[in-house]
């Protein structure tokens, strides 16, 4: 046995531990959290898809998400720890501020008004009730999303300094400068309605270090070997057979020859090999209301969703999305440059992402091409097609452009409202119920309706 | 002058060691020896009296009489009772400050159950038992004064033979794991005891009682005494041998008038929504009238037109299932479930003489479950011996083999592999009779057949193929080394080993809903704990009147626990567990934890002319647990007992008085791995290792616990002692409680280790004891114990504005928790729960939505407290000549519980309560808001939706307010009825004892709710958890027979 003295120095953990095995676990953890809340409920709140049997999330009782608020906090714990690492150095800060900016940012447009600034200080200051700051200051006030990654460029620019345990760019830093330019494009767009971002977009754009290819997207596969691998390829059979394609996608792939629709989406089972049919219901119908659907005649999501280990992409952020985002920037006149030219490029490189070819003619087929006062509604569904199954990102579209106009489900419980965020977790009621008391206040109540600055 | 001499017995023809045997009116006098003999020189005209403790005085006139064998009859009551105290030192009980109650063997032999923890129920003031769910076999928890500590178990100390054993139970590890396998409760450490082995127990309730004990005390003690061989003639043999019967009792009340389906339709195609509503797990589907509906039994035919049923999917290629009649099948549920059978059988072979004593004992424990295939075995065989090396070395051991196992033992907790699960979502008008074949045909071994494949697992299947099995092997050992140095000293030396291995396998079929290639996993745990005693006492009077006795020693404790697990989370061959035939990489999970203790104690008892007496203890423990600046922890107790009968002229009724009080000051430590925290490792992405934070925040800077406990009581017996009453008021502070607090992860983690506020228990325990009839042939006892008792938060942790302690889910996703909050504006009280629940009024009213749903509400509101009011025992005993009848109630009133299968059953439909409004619709009572957010009217809900919609609302599983019930309970915990075969009959055939006796235990619960049991507990993650039912399997009751031999 022991001695004394020794007996309690645990043996089964470290105590410190090099920077790069955070890296790995944030890069892990937080691409596999945009692909799978993209399943469970940023396609239900987008309409890619719809839910029969689990229906909370599709009939609008959102709840609080309360896995996803505790797990993204530990990430950014992670992140600080890299950063505070003795073992770690200004690229490891710059890579952990750039990811910092991503999970905060999905915090804010979840829940609206969230802890940040006083947030992670349990250990460093024994601050274990932290406040809720304004989205708006978590996006715009020093130290906030768009700053961190305005600093995380510049520093990477100029360092010497490598980084380990990058399972998304094995360390190519020029990657991740792209990465975080192509976020600020992203933001900035998100708060373009209250902001004047125009001189800084176009500057970032004017530079060229944002994502120039599909090569460069910030994408984490799934490995064929389990424990890596979707994790719908290895959930129960209820899991998948659940979800269905969605009447809202249905219509919007109606007009269009787009092999996505097959990609996403199976023949229903009534399908004959010469006539497949792809038919989706609507979202949140009670069950009573789905008896009047005949279940052989709606398409279960594609088969690459269920039958590979490792088809799925979990994407932070896309080159296609880069390219929308412009397409939008550029109609709405934020930046200089051709709207279409963006456009089209965002519909290639979708295609390019899922590995399947664009047909010919595809782009001047009807519906698709910009010019007929629609504009805006042709890229924000274009985008939305590019989007499926990439985290919540398509329902943020939806909520600050309203496109593509999606269909209020009949049976919603939330008085024929399109919600805006979940609720925040009971535990904060609990643990602190102070600030999160002023935090509804400053909100307009702890329900699913109380929108955030960017989109009032 | 001459000399006599004589053996003194007891009722049972046992010698009694250490009579006093005296000349009345004079100052001299013997005492006998271990074998109960004595000498003694008398004149014939003297009068001598015998007289030990726990015996009724006699006095007789020597006269001629030169032997003398004597018959002690015990003492009606336990006034002069000994008792066995703190460090295993004998004590009378008269002399103690605080309260001990004790239970003897025979007591707890009268029904056997399995887990000797439910023994206690009902029969010790202040003691509250919790079952565990699954059966013979699991966990029950025993908490003494309620929860004075917020951290650990509040679970008190148990103590072999002087030296403590583990109650523990070290569940698998459900984090970094595949999800999917359940909580599995492989029973606690006490469990694994035989009734038979055990000679009496002794409950030490308060930190007082407890003091010298050291920190794992804080809770109380149980004292267990093993049994010795006893002096007869050759070897002694007993037998005990009973056999009982468990039959289900409280299963949920379902409703038999509508089968599956929504909106009145259903028809069955593959079980995976490919029909109507054959996906689906709600029973709101067309009315049970005997109309024709694809079923998933119904027939059909392959290819070939050879028969089959419909949910033999895959052979059936799509050929049409002939409709069957659309029935109810009231029992489909029940009839699941199976008659289990426990036999225990003991023998046990024991012999004595001069200079040594031997007992050896075999007890075979087997138990058939109700859950089918789920089964418990236990093997124990004890040997104990006794032997004087010299008129002053004596050695004593105790050594106990147990060997336990199960092939298989229920899943618990909530999701697909707990079969209330299967149940609680089954369409109501399924015939499970077909399930049990539960392969789909020609798929044996790779396709379940069920009535639901996309989200349940046949229940068969579950028990059957996918089994929780374990393999036990515990020794337990103890030596007691005595040295009478002299007349007044004597040095002790006592160790004690508790060790054992558990080999817990876990095997998945392949179409398992969570595992469709299969799984196997292995849970390894390895425990063991040393205890070594060194003690120094000193025992003498002085003159007439003083006693005096004190001791000091020392005590080492060891414990070393180690936990591994793999698991191969998809298997190449069907129905091979084994790693080999693992399809992915292992996954591991491993922590080796270490713990000693350091202590030496003093104590002294000063007695004065037996009315008066005062003890006094300290220890101080040094804890590898603490922080080196602050792992020495001092305590002491003082206590004092007043027997003021003895100096005080009271009525010739009032037969006895004692008053006592105690005060105590506890320190306490931790478990291994509190002070520094560490990184947790993950999966690995491919050939990256992964390392995240973990949740809690642990603390460098603890330090010890410390409860001060206060206690006083009084003990009065009248009319000859016929009826007698023991009141007891205590007190418990508990200061810097080390406790995982839950806090904001936004903080960086979702808790923190800290040495908590202030928390104040206080409480009352009444014992009453009476003998109500006593004849010649006839005589009725009974006793009744009361207690009450609440903790309060007397003050915060700093920095804390709300305390919330902990929480325990009601869903797999954190989305509907029970929080435990002692919120210091309601009250403060430890065990109050929050939820969420509706929107309401004012007054009050739920607030509907114009959608006539009402409106779910985030915010937390007080749903109860899961704490009882009171605890109330009641037994009798009833005599008549070779005739017992013994009857024990337990009445739990008060606390609240909150139901998942409530929630479940409801949403479902499947309960009975949801026929309501099923074909009329329903208009929910409340109101509905026609004004704005800002400035409310409130009009009467007139709008009717369907029972579906409304059930799934109103009972959502977010939303916790739905589903409270009270937790009040009254049970008939034991019945048995005995017949002991006369002496004069039974000694002809050379028996010295021979008693046959029907037993039944929990024979009738009445409970407010009608689909569970509120005594059961439930398991969440490695915890057993409080105020929650989480669908819980049902509770049985069981009857029985009972033989005992003595020859």
């Amino acid at each position: 046995c022991k001695k004394f003295d020794q007996a309690n120095i645990n043996q089964n953990a470290p105590e410190n531990v090099n920077p790069q095995f955070l890296l790995s676990n944030v890069l892990a953890e937080g691409s596999n959290n945009q692909a799978y809340w993209g399943w469970h409920a940023g396609s239900l709140l987008a309409q890619h898809s719809s839910n029969l049997e689990f229906l909370p999330v599709d009939r609008y009782n959102l709840g609080s998400n309360e896995g996803l608020w505790t797990e993204t906090y530990r990430l950014m714990k992670d992140l600080k720890d890299i950063k505070d690492s003795e073992q770690g150095n200004d690229a490891y800060s710059a890579v952990a501020d750039i990811l910092t900016a991503h999970q905060a940012s999905l915090l804010t447009d979840l829940w609206t008004n969230v802890p940040y600034f006083d947030a992670l200080k349990g250990q460093s200051e024994a601050n274990f009730t932290p406040a809720f700051d304004q989205q708006e200051l978590i996006y715009t006030a020093e130290g906030g999303i768009l700053d961190l990654l305005k600093k995380a460029v510049i520093t990477l620019q100029s360092t010497t300094e490598k980084i380990d345990g990058d399972i998304m760019y094995q360390g190519n830093l020029n990657q991740w400068i792209a990465f975080a330019n192509s976020l600020r494009v992203r933001y900035l767009l998100r708060i373009s309605g209250k902001v004047d971002v125009s001189a800084e977009m176009q500057s970032i754009v004017d530079n060229g270090a944002i994502f120039q290819s599909g090569m460069q997207e910030a994408v984490v596969p799934y490995l064929s070997a389990s424990p890596n691998q979707w994790v719908i390829f290895t959930e129960r059979e209820g899991r998948f057979v659940d979800v269905r394609m969605s009447k809202t996608a249905e219509d919007i792939f109606a007009p269009l020859n787009d092999p996505r629709l097959k990609h996403y989406y199976k023949p229903t089972v009534n399908s004959t090999p010469t006539n497949e049919e792809y038919n989706g219901i609507p979202n949140g119908l009670s069950r009573q209301n789905q008896n009047s659907y005949n279940l052989s005649d709606v398409s279960l999501l594609g088969s690459y969703l269920r039958d590979e280990p490792d088809a799925v992409k979990a994407a932070f952020m896309t080159y296609a999305e880069l390219q929308f985002c412009l397409a939008e920037a550029a109609h709405k006149g934020i930046i200089s440059g051709m709207a279409s030219t963006y456009y089209q490029n965002g519909i290639q490189a979708s295609f390019n992402h899922l590995g399947l070819t664009m047909p010919s003619g595809y782009l001047s087929q009807v519906s698709v091409p910009l010019g007929s006062g629609t504009d805006l509604e042709q890229i924000m569904t274009q985008k939305w097609i590019a989007s499926f199954m990439n985290g919540y990102e398509a329902w943020f579209d939806f909520r600050r452009t309203g496109f593509p106009v999606l269909t209020i489900p009949q049976d919603n419980l939330n008085n024929d409202v399109f919600p805006v965020r979940y609720a925040y977790p009971s535990t904060e009621q609990a643990v602190n119920g102070l600030n999160y008391s002023s935090a509804v206040g400053a909100i307009g109540g702890d329900n699913y309706n109380s929108k955030g600055w960017w989109e009032q | 002058q001459k000399t006599i001499q004589g053996v003194v017995f007891n009722e049972k023809n046992e010698a009694i060691p250490y009579v006093k045997v005296k000349i009345i009116g004079e100052n001299q006098g013997a005492e006998t020896d271990e074998k109960g003999a004595f000498q003694l020189v008398v004149n014939a005209t003297d009068s001598i009296q015998f007289s030990a403790v726990g015996y009724k005085s006699q006095g007789f006139s020597v006269q001629s009489k030169i032997d003398w064998t004597i018959t002690l009859v015990s003492s009606v009551n336990e006034l002069d009772e000994v008792v066995i105290t703190a460090l295993g030192l004998k004590r009378s009980k008269r002399d103690l400050g605080y309260a001990i109650q004790s239970l003897k063997g025979e007591e707890i032999t009268e029904v056997r159950h399995p887990n000797l923890v439910n023994s206690l129920a009902g029969r010790v003031a202040g003691v509250q038992t919790t079952s565990g769910s699954s059966g013979v076999g699991s966990s029950s928890r025993i908490i003494i004064r309620g929860e004075t500590s917020l951290s650990g178990n509040n679970q008190p100390l148990f103590v072999v033979d002087g030296v403590p054993v583990s109650n523990e139970f070290i569940a698998n590890n459900t984090e970094n794991l595949e999800s999917g396998f359940h909580e599995v409760d492989y029973g606690n450490g006490i469990g694994d005891f035989s009734a038979d082995d055990i000679e009496s127990i002794n409950v030490l309730k308060g930190p007082s009682a407890a003091a010298l004990y050291g920190s794992r005390a804080a809770g109380g003690v149980i004292i267990i005494e093993t049994k010795e061989g006893k002096r007869s003639d050759g070897i002694g043999v007993s037998i005990n041998s009973s056999v009982t019967f468990e039959q289900i009792a409280f299963l949920p009340e379902f409703q038999n008038t509508y089968g599956q389906g929504s909106g009145g339709k259903f028809a069955y195609e593959d079980g995976l929504g490919g029909g109507i509503g054959d996906g689906g797990l709600v029973s709101f589907g067309p009315a049970l009238n005997g109309q024709l509906i694809t079923q998933y039994d119904g027939a059909s035919f392959d290819e070939n037109g050879n028969p089959l049923r419909g949910g033999d999917v895959i052979a059936r290629k799509g050929n049409p299932i002939t409709a069957t009649p659309w029935t109810e099948n009231p029992d489909n549920v029940r009839a699941f479930f199976n008659t289990g059978v426990t036999s225990q059988q003991n023998i046990a072979l024991s012999g004595a003489n001069e200079s040594g004593s031997f007992r050896l004992s075999y007890t075979r424990l087997d138990n058939q479950g109700t859950l089918p295939n789920s089964d418990f075995k236990r093997n124990n065989v004890a040997f104990t011996s006794t032997y004087n090396f010299s008129e002053r070395l004596s050695i004593r051991t105790h050594a106990t083999f147990i060997n336990s196992s199960s092939t298989h033992r229920p899943g618990l907790g909530y999701g697909s592999e707990n079969v209330m699960y299967s149940f609680l979502w089954m369409g109501r008008q399924v015939d499970l009779e077909a399930a049990e074949d539960y392969w789909q045909s020609g798929q044996e071994g790779f396709r379940q057949f069920n009535y639901n494949t996309q989200w349940l697992d046949n229940p068969y299947f579950n028990v059957f193929e996918n089994r929780n099995g374990f393999e036990k092997n515990r020794l337990l050992g103890n030596a007691i080394l005595k040295y009478e140095i002299s007349e007044h000293w004597n040095i002790r030396f006592r160790s004690g080993i508790d060790t054992y291995a558990d080999l817990r396998t876990s095997q998945r079929a392949f179409s398992t809903q969570r595992f469709k290639n299969g799984a196997y996993r292995e849970d390894n745990v390895t425990f063991s704990e040393l205890n070594t005693d060194l003690m120094l006492g000193y025992d003498n009077t002085f003159g007439e009147k003083w006693s005096f006795n004190a001791a000091i020693g020392a005590n080492n404790f060891t414990q070393e626990t180690k936990y591994k697990s793999l698991l191969a989370g998809q298997l190449s061959v069907p129905g091979v567990y084994n790693f080999e035939n693992s399809k992915v990489a292992l996954k591991a999970s491993q922590f080796n934890a270490q713990k000693q203790i350091n202590s030496v104690y003093g104590l002294t008892g000063i007695g004065f002319d037996r009315f008066l007496f005062l003890d006094l203890t300290v220890r101080n423990d040094w804890s590898t647990t603490l922080p080196s600046e602050s792992n020495s922890f001092a305590y002491y107790s003082v206590n004092g007992a007043f027997v003021f009968s003895e100096k005080i002229e009271l009525p010739k009724w009032f037969s006895y008085g004692k008053l006592r009080a105690s005060t105590s000051s506890v320190g306490s430590d931790t478990g291994p791995f509190q002070l520094r925290n560490t990184y947790s490792f993950n999966q690995n992405y491919g050939s990256y290792p992964l390392l995240t934070n973990s949740s809690t925040l642990l603390n460098e800077n603890l330090k010890p616990e410390r409860i001060n406990a206060l206690e006083t009581g009084v003990e009065l017996y009248f009319f000859k002692e016929r009826l007698g009453v023991d009141v007891t008021v205590y007190q418990n502070t508990a200061k810097d409680q080390i406790i995982t607090l839950p806090t904001s992860s936004a903080s960086g983690y979702s808790g923190q280790v800290i040495n908590g506020g202030e928390i104040q228990s206080k409480g009352i325990e009444i014992m009453l004891t009476g003998t109500v009839v006593k004849r010649q042939n006839f005589s009725w006892t009974a006793f009744a114990n009361f207690s009450k008792g609440a903790s309060y938060v007397t003050e915060l942790p700093e920095g804390i504005d709300q305390y919330t302690t902990g929480f325990a889910r009601l869903y797999t996703t954190a989305e509907n928790t029970v929080f435990y909050i002692a919120d210091a504006e309601n009250g403060g009280r430890i065990g109050d729960m929050y939820g969420t629940g509706f929107m309401k009024t004012d007054e009050g009213r739920v607030i509907y939505g114009a959608n006539g749903l009402p409106i779910r509400d985030n915010e937390l509101r007080y749903l109860g407290n899961y704490n009882p009011d009171f605890i109330v025992g009641f037994g009798n005993r009833f005599k008549y000549k070779g005739f017992e009848l013994n009857i024990l109630l337990d009445w739990r009133q008060g606390g609240e519980i909150i139901s998942r299968t409530k929630a479940v059953g409801s949403t479902s439909g499947v309960l009975a309560e949801t026929i309501d409004g099923r074909e009329e619709g329903i208009i929910g009572d409340g109101v509905v808001n026609v004004g704005t957010e800002s400035n409310p009217v409130y009009e009467e809900n007139t709008t009717s939706v369907s029972a579906a919609e409304y059930y799934n609302q109103f009972y959502n599983r977010a939303n916790e307010e739905s589903s409270v019930y009270d937790a009040s309970y009254l049970k008939i915990r034991e019945i048995g009825l005995s017949y002991t075969f006369p002496n004069s009959w039974v000694s002809k055939f050379n028996i010295q004892e021979f008693k046959i006796g029907i037993v039944a235990s929990n024979l009738f619960t009445w409970t407010e709710n009608p689909h569970f049991d509120p005594e059961l507990s439930a398991m969440q993650g490695t915890s057993q958890i409080y105020g929650v039912e989480d669908l819980s399997y049902p509770s049985s009751r069981s009857y029985g027979i009972q033989v005992k031999f003595k020859f």
